[in-house]
């Protein structure tokens, strides 16, 4: 009987050629990524209108989730913002890379009176919605009053609103509780001010819900742009509205298509291969490669989030202002910029993100110096530390992770052991409610509805926005800190207000109720070939000028 | 001597015998048998890519890959061991009382195992442990719960079949009770089976878990979980491919290795049994 | 046959109904106050109670299980709180999805596996035989996420083959939906490019997800095929003359294809529990994406839902593959 090899050695075989499938595979990952030719496998779309080429093509956008509803008043995640900002307008905007000034929207004129109570606003002549309806100060009174009523997202930025009039057909007056000082800013926010066709809304109603239903999918709007179908998880269509009151340019984008693909390395693919044209929400690592792509480019603006640990105060031995205050000195912010962030990001030197109106510097900053942390926490009676912190990041924000992995070799050095968990929003939703059922630590962000940082002082520090409600996450309570807070809101001299908020910001400052870690910031994707791309520091990296933008 | 024999018919056995061999060793061994600490990290190493220093390259973190993936051997052998133990052990139960007592206990008992039985493994275990909450403790406990309901089944039948023999009937006659019966006489003669079909399920319990980790219901960072570490190397594969691609080659093995083992066995334990 | 299929219809309502019996417990022992959740982070504690009191969240249990019951006879699935929607309208865009992704990988590791097996067994011991059971045995042992991840490495981005994800080219309408099976549809209109763009973005998600399927088809199909091939009959035929073409086609696959028609139940609910993780990787849009984006929100209508519906659909399988399998063998009488 002739001897055979035995078939199972094939089997070894096999991962030796999986195994040099691999590292051929791989090995062309260390040379710089082949360059990619625009070879989009999309057709000309059916409705192609008898414009030139560069109108013709589809831009494709890709963003890391899509939003659950597209109604301006109950929407308030950035996957809403792309839509929100084109499809709708506001009564005022803010425009500008840094520094942002507020500009007109659908109003032309505005005048606010002596005691800061009272706004007035006359609408632009002509501006029509997208049904060809005109927007009048009856459309603006019913988004006011159906955004209170509803009291859902963004609502509480707009809770100083009393009574809406419709003085005249293009004439609104607002009339104020008490004479918040950022009324205005606060209008041009994409959460809320969105102004709706009360028709439509109104013939669409169900079951008392004001139209929320039928307003999550569908397009009440006057915006440039309108709402075309939304294939849930796949992509959602805007078509521009060649009827739009406030005209055209040469160069627009026709259509717009926006897919949410979850996987940073997908959307990459995507980039590189000339599958789509602008995509946001990739990790550094993707983003740095695709900076080195020919044929894409990744502009980096500075943001105007920051990242913020959240600490409980009112769970031991947080409750301890010195504790706090080493936390703050035990952390590696130079490293969680160049080492996690890849140097996209600025350590921060106040409570507030820097960068925009609203910003105050406290009178020192806090730096990594383990050794001003062992003593600081002999002072407050933890010598040696010898306690355990747990740590929450929310699931999916991989950031957050890493920030802790690299906090938690630093603390054991101080003796103090961390204790990683992640945990789902919803669960931490949960959790934070209530001090006593919050998390003692947890790493988490916050935007700016607007480009003026008070908004998140007063979200964030005020005792009367503890959760659930509010923002206040560290449930900090300070009486002189609210005393000061609640006069700096409805100051009208700048001056003295600025005085106030110096005075709070020092105050919070010390008191760390939070250890303050970085401002990121934001880098977008963009297609060589994709003109008309301006990034607004108001709205952030989500929002996208599309009436500007065409691909060449 | 058989053994010899066995190995001469399928030297591949030889192949699967060092895989298991490895496992056992760097089991017991631990985080001692690294190079480096699996938990240091240090972010100025990050995402390097092989080199003599580092030969399975760093992750994300600078933690050197080579000694996560070995200090991760561990965590498998006891996921695969807690699992397979508590699975077979409510599986023998279970199946020894249906078979045992039979009618009414049987039905429902059975029934109970069709309804486990009608989900797909990992969906049900899916389920269950993103209503416990998100760790290696739930995913190896959804994991048993999701397992046992086959190991029951083939002890049933097992049961059934060794019920009717004359010793066991003897013994019934000479006032043995239900328990003695049970364990003395019965219970010996359906292990066997059972036994094999543990070992050729290994592999699919490690797969299976690692799977859960991967989407990121299992190990929690910075667990050095094989799955956890493909399912995070997976967000940097085209700048970092050796970060999912060497513990994902870790898996591959070791099910290899446990699945020719456990064909190895069932041709050895067959045999015997026939 | 007619009493097994009465009989085996009534034990399927049974385990349908301790099915959802065990989901609704699964999602009660949730960590997360789903009173909270639907009313969201910042409602009061006065809201998040008249909101449970509405939901019926302070009922008894058996009482709730019984409304929950009711509810899904109506087909109502509950409101997803990541879609905010009813979740039957979730269930309904993301199910045909993968059905189109299971079908087409049941089909592949049908049409490779059943002959390569055949293949396998008939000329034993070729270099065939050696090359399918290397497929195989990588097949079986190869974590299917991982085999993804290479895949879309090679396949995507170096070879440039395959596009990733997604069922349509970007920019392509879709077909006018009658089954939610791009494919399909596109046949029915006629649709040609939209037929080939689907095709084509169906095929690396199918690939993978075939390759554990098929190498245990081919697997058993080979075994089965060996021990049939010995079979007296078997013997009797060729000597009486018979090719062996004919040998093999007409008496042997016929027997020995029954242990596979029982596989392929068992392998839907692989197929099933592999689409969830190929979902995830290729971003495609079915019930696996959906579930897994859900378990991450803690969507509890969401994740039981889909679980009650896979569980629902592997069942009915079963039951059809069991039928089948009857139908088969006459030696086989089922009490």
């Amino acid at each position: 009987m002739k001897a055979r090899m035995n078939p199972h050695w094939y089997s070894i075989l096999a991962l030796v050629v999986l195994a040099g499938l691999l590292l051929t595979a791989c090995a062309p990952a260390a040379a710089p990524a082949p360059a990619a030719a625009p070879a989009t496998t999309a057709p000309q779309p059916t409705t192609a209108p008898a414009a030139s080429g560069e109108r013709q093509r589809p831009l494709v956008v890709l963003m890391p989730t899509e939003p659950n509803t597209l109604d301006p008043a109950v929407n308030y995640d950035y996957n809403g913002a792309p839509f929100l900002g084109v499809v709708y307008e506001n009564l005022v905007r803010a425009v500008g890379e840094k520094d942002p000034k507020i500009v007109p929207g659908l109003a032309e004129t505005w005048e606010k009176s002596a005691d800061g109570l009272t706004y007035t606003f006359k609408l632009k002549e002509g501006a029509k919605f997208h049904d060809g309806s005109p927007v009048n100060a009856e459309a603006v009174k019913f988004t006011f009053e159906r955004l209170l009523k509803l009291n859902m997202g963004a609502v509480a930025n707009f809770s100083s609103i009393d009574k809406v009039e419709a003085v005249d057909d293009r004439t609104v007056r607002f009339t104020l509780k008490v004479p918040f000082t950022q009324f205005l800013p606060a209008l041009t926010s994409l959460w809320g001010p969105g102004i709706v066709n009360p028709a439509l809304v109104k013939a669409h109603e169900k079951d008392g819900d004001l139209g929320q239903a039928w307003l999550a999918e569908n397009d009440a709007g006057s915006g440039p742009y309108k709402l075309g179908k939304w294939d849930r998880n796949q992509q959602i269509t805007m078509e521009r509205d060649p009827n739009y009151w406030g005209g055209w340019g040469d160069k627009t984008a026709d259509t717009i298509i926006v897919r949410p693909i979850g996987e940073s390395t997908t959307m990459r693919l995507m980039m590189e291969k000339g599958d789509a044209d602008v995509a946001i929400g990739l990790t550094a690592e993707d983003a740095d490669a695709l900076a080195k792509t020919p044929g894409v480019k990744v502009p980096e603006y500075m943001g105007g989030g920051i990242v913020e640990m959240r600490l409980n105060t009112t769970k031991k031995p947080l409750d301890n202002p010195k504790v706090r205050q080493a936390l703050n000195y035990s952390f590696d912010y130079e490293q969680a910029v160049q080492g996690v962030m890849s140097g996209h990001a600025r350590p921060m030197d106040s409570i507030m993100a820097s960068g925009m109106a609203g910003h105050y510097k406290p009178s020192f900053t806090y730096k990594k110096d383990l050794d001003k942390a062992k003593q600081l926490l002999t002072e407050a009676g933890y010598p040696g530390g010898g306690f355990t912190l747990d740590y929450v990041w929310i699931s999916g924000l991989e950031r957050d992770r890493r920030l802790g992995e690299m906090w938690q070799a630093d603390l054991k050095k101080l003796g103090i052991d961390l204790n990683i968990r992640e945990m789902p929003i919803a669960t931490w939703w949960d959790a934070q409610a209530h001090p006593e059922t919050a998390p003692q630590t947890f790493m988490g962000a916050w935007g700016n509805d607007y480009a003026d940082a008070t908004q998140q002082v007063w979200a964030m520090y005020y005792s009367g926005n503890w959760p659930p409600a509010g923002s206040n996450y560290y449930f900090y309570k300070n009486e002189e800190v609210d005393k000061l807070l609640e006069q700096a809101r409805v100051e009208q001299d700048q001056a003295k207000k600025d005085q106030l908020y110096q005075e709070a910001t020092e105050i919070i400052y010390t008191e760390a109720p939070e250890v303050w870690v970085m401002q990121p910031n934001d880098r977008i994707a963009l297609r060589d070939n994709v003109k008309g791309y301006e990034y607004n520091f108001s709205y952030s990296y989500n929002y996208f000028p599309f009436e500007k933008m065409y691909k060449e | 001597m058989r053994l010899r024999a066995v190995i001469r018919r399928r030297p591949v056995i030889l192949f699967s015998l060092l895989v298991v061999a490895t496992l056992i060793v760097l089991a017991i061994l631990g985080s001692h048998a690294a190079p480096y600490d699996p938990l240091a990290v240090d972010l100025r190493m990050k995402l390097q890519a092989p080199s003599s220093a580092h030969p399975f390259g760093t992750d994300d973190m600078g933690r050197d890959v080579l000694s996560r993936v070995i200090a991760g051997t561990r965590l498998s052998v006891q996921t695969i061991l807690v699992i397979m133990v508590s699975s077979l052990a409510v599986g023998l139960l279970v199946g020894t009382l249906a078979g045992y007592f039979g009618s009414y206990l049987d039905e429902g008992l059975m029934r109970v195992t069709d309804i486990f039985l009608a989900f797909p493994g990992l969906i049900l275990a899916l389920a269950i442990v993103a209503a416990l909450g998100p760790s290696l403790l739930n995913a190896m406990l959804a994991i048993s719960l999701v397992w046992w309901p086959w190991y029951a089944r083939m002890v049933r039948g097992q049961v059934l079949a060794v019920k009717e023999n004359q010793y066991v009937e003897a013994a019934r006659a000479i006032g043995a009770g239900h328990v003695r019966i049970m364990v003395r006489h019965i219970l010996p003669n359906c292990l066997m089976p059972v036994i094999i079909q543990a070992s050729m399920d290994m592999g699919a319990v490690l797969v299976t878990t690692a799977g859960l980790s991967f989407i990121g219901l299992g190990a929690q960072a910075p667990t050095p979980e094989w799955g956890a570490m493909v399912g995070v190397g997976r967000r940097y594969l085209l700048s970092a491919w050796w970060y999912s691609a060497f513990p994902g080659m870790a898996i591959f093995i070791t099910v290899m290795g446990l699945n020719l083992l456990g064909d190895a066995l069932q041709d050895v334990l067959w045999s015997r049994v026939k | 046959m007619r009493t097994y299929l009465l009989r085996r219809l009534a034990l399927l309502a049974l385990v349908l109904v301790g099915v959802s019996l065990l989901t609704f417990t699964i999602s009660h022992v949730i960590p997360a106050d789903p009173a909270r959740q639907a009313a969201g982070p910042r409602a009061s504690d006065k809201q998040v109670q008249a909101l449970r009191h509405k939901l019926g969240l302070d009922r008894p249990l058996p009482e709730q299980y019984v409304n929950y019951m009711a509810g899904l006879l109506r087909g109502d699935f509950g409101y997803s709180l990541t879609s905010r929607r009813p979740v039957a309208e979730d269930l309904k865009d993301h199910f045909p999805a993968t059905i189109e992704l299971a079908l087409a990988a049941m089909l592949l590791s049908l049409i490779v596996g059943i002959p390569l097996g055949v293949a396998s067994a008939v000329y034993k011991d070729s270099f065939l035989d050696h090359a399918g059971r290397v497929v195989c045995i990588a097949g079986v042992a190869l974590p299917i996420f991982w085999l993804a991840l290479i895949f879309q490495l090679v396949f995507y981005r170096w070879l440039n083959i395959f596009p990733s994800g997604m069922r349509i080219a970007t920019g392509m309408m879709p077909p006018p939906a009658v089954t939610g099976l791009y494919t399909v549809d596109s046949v029915l209109a006629r649709n040609w490019p939209a037929l080939a763009s689907s095709l084509w973005h169906l095929a690396m998600p199918a690939i993978v997800l075939a390759f554990a399927s098929l190498a245990w088809i081919a697997r058993v199909t080979r075994t089965s095929v060996l021990e049939t091939l010995g079979h007296d009959y078997v013997r009797t035929a060729r000597s009486k003359g018979l090719t062996e073409r004919s040998v093999v086609y007409r008496h042997v696959l016929r027997n020995a294809l029954i242990p596979t028609v029982t596989l392929i139940g068992l392998q839907v609910g692989a197929l099933l529990a592999g689409v969830f993780l190929i979902e995830i990787i290729y971003s495609w849009p079915g019930i696996g994406f959906y579930t897994v984006n859900a378990v991450m929100a803690l969507d509890f209508n969401a994740i039981m839902s889909t679980t009650l519906l896979v569980a629902v659909v592997y069942t009915l399988v079963n039951l059809v593959v069991d039928v089948i399998y009857v139908a088969l063998d006459p030696r086989i009488t089922y009490t």
